[in-house]
């Protein structure tokens, strides 16, 4: 049994007559790494503010670490969160914006901004004020933030917007460091669903305010499996061709006596040489399947 | 709240803006001493300030009306910058409340404005007697009365500030209306002075409105009881503006 982190209860938020976020519910567990996927304006950051305090709720409630109203107030300081792009005093340097929060969260240890400076990759611009920073060690400066005090739970929307690759792949090794040597839990929201892919365990998909999908990594895996189809005119030899001459092992056979190959990285090319070798007549050999963008294309569509 | 004074200090500390505002302070200081006159910014003259009698100290006294300007400073940096900058969503993620921050804020720049007023009264005062001596300082206990009696004057201005800014959340708009307002006023009762039927109304009553002659109408004694008047009306609305800027703040959303 999973312990809730947070649990949503049919959050609503509404601006005026537009709805923002309509009747969320979910459930965010520890040790989750939980993806809040959406396009821009889908409603992902409103959800975000919420749960972070920084916009009220028109409907619905919410617990975090299993507290809310006032007890939830002094969890707080279990969150670390970075919304929307990162904001600090333009005249003041990484260090001194640092250790300004260290100072208002009442942090003693003032050693743990040197070693956060390091694991956002920032120890060379340390002394930079905020507005000399590139638009990416602004952001990383956002993820340190959000990363004070060993938080349980750190809550970021679109956290590797503005990074180069290289520094994204450093950050994602950070994210995942945390999850599983601290056992950080993670909330990351992005509208690129590629790069939570690699990330997340657990994925919501908002769209118009609304929740239009929620599922675990395995379960998206399976939505978008990706397979190779083989139709050919002699399915008995055609096994034993893939099985002792390709070492292909991982398929199945479908109601229209169709070979259905799920193992990876397989070259259509290699096969149809090696069975048309084989004196196999091959009739059709094509690819199957949905990658993660139509998948997530598909579930809009049709929201 | 003490974490968040903390860091406030740690940042106003390393701010340009508030060795501007204390380089105010000393400069205003330092030329009234030098120039042994009264030295500072009104909104016309306020024809019931009664000088005779009174040394240049407390005269002087009467021209604290320029702190309703110098405060804008403080008021900029360590208030409006943080929702300028959007510092403001760090802090209430993560640190405290929509209500405690307004009340910290509120109580950090009162602060601030009243030692800051004392500060530079009391470097006025000090440099004044030693430069000037006892022709053109009164007493301290005098001096300091007057300067004391002020302070409600220091915490309608610092509370108006507060909730125009949470209100404006701007540093050029909050600048603008609290440059505007008084100017635009101090106008008015100098276009209607032009006129015979309105002159005597803008002279006796809209003058004695005018917030710039609280300070002098304290340092002149117009009237003890016309006085306790002017501090209990500056206590009440010290609190109204305290009230109405935390309404305001917890009816609308925490950042833009």
């Amino acid at each position: 049994m999973h312990e809730a982190i947070l649990t949503a209860n049919g959050l609503t938020k509404k601006y005026g007559d537009f709805t923002a976020i309509n009747n969320a519910s979910f459930t965010v567990n520890k040790g989750d790494i939980f993806g809040l996927i959406g396009r821009n304006g889908a409603g992902k950051t409103t959800l975000l503010k919420m749960i972070t305090g920084l916009t009220d709720t028109t409907g619905g409630e919410f617990s975090i670490f299993s507290k809310t109203g006032d007890d939830l107030r002094k969890e707080r300081r279990r969150i670390g969160c970075l919304i929307e792009e990162p904001a600090f005093f333009k005249n003041m340097t990484v260090e001194q914006n640092l250790r300004y929060y260290c100072l208002q969260k009442g942090i003693t240890n003032l050693k743990q901004i040197n070693s956060i400076i390091d694991t956002i990759g920032l120890s060379e611009g340390r002394q930079k004020k905020f507005r000399q920073l590139s638009q990416g060690m602004k952001q990383r400066l956002g993820i340190g933030f959000a990363l004070l005090d060993n938080p349980d739970l750190v809550v970021l929307d679109e956290p590797v917007n503005s990074i180069d690759p290289i520094a994204v792949s450093e950050l994602r090794e950070t994210f995942f460091k945390l999850n599983r040597e601290k056992e950080v839990t993670l909330m990351i929201s992005s509208h690129m669903l590629s790069e939570l892919y690699t990330l997340a365990n657990r994925f919501l998909i908002i769209d118009q305010g609304k929740i239009i999908k929620d599922l675990t990594k395995d379960e998206l895996d399976a939505e978008c499996s990706r397979c190779t189809m083989l139709q050919t005119d002699d399915q008995s030899r055609t096994v034993t061709v893939l099985e002792d001459i390709l070492g292909i092992t991982e398929y199945t056979v479908t109601d229209k006596q169709e070979l259905k190959i799920t193992q990876a990285d397989i070259q259509p090319i290699l096969i149809t040489k090696a069975l048309v070798e084989n004196g196999i007549g091959v009739s059709a050999i094509y690819e199957s399947g949905v990658t993660l963008e139509e998948y997530f294309r598909q579930l809009i569509s049709g929201n | 709240m003490m974490n968040m004074f903390r860091a406030d200090l740690y940042r106003m500390l390393r701010s340009k803006g508030i060795y501007a505002f204390a380089a105010l302070v000393i400069f205003a200081a330092g030329s009234a001493i030098a120039f042994k006159t009264m030295i500072g910014l009104i909104n016309g003259y306020d024809p019931t300030f009664v000088t005779s009698g009174l040394k240049t100290d407390v005269r002087n006294a009467g021209m604290n009306f320029n702190y309703y300007y110098m405060m804008l400073i403080p008021t900029s940096v360590l208030l409006i910058a943080d929702f300028g900058e959007k510092t403001i969503k760090n802090t209430l993620s993560s640190v405290t409340t929509k209500t405690k921050y307004y009340v910290f804020k509120w109580l950090l720049l009162q602060s601030v404005g009243i030692v800051s007023f004392l500060f530079g009264n009391t470097v006025y005062y000090s440099f004044n007697r030693l430069v000037n001596g006892d022709e053109y300082s009164s007493e301290a206990s005098e001096f300091f009365s007057v300067i004391l009696m002020q302070i409600p004057a220091i915490t309608t201005i610092v509370s108006i500030f507060v909730f125009l800014s949470f209100l404006l959340r701007k540093s050029a708009v909050v600048n603008l209306f609290a440059l505007v307002v008084p100017l635009s006023y101090s106008s008015l009762i100098g276009l209607l002075t032009l006129f015979d039927s309105t002159k005597e109304f803008a002279q006796q009553y809209m003058t004695r409105l005018d917030f710039s002659n609280v300070f002098q109408d304290i340092a002149g004694r117009v009237d003890t009881g016309y006085i306790v008047k002017i501090i209990a009306v500056c206590i009440i609305l010290t609190a109204l503006f305290f009230a109405a800027g935390l309404r305001i703040y917890n009816r609308s959303e925490a950042i833009n």
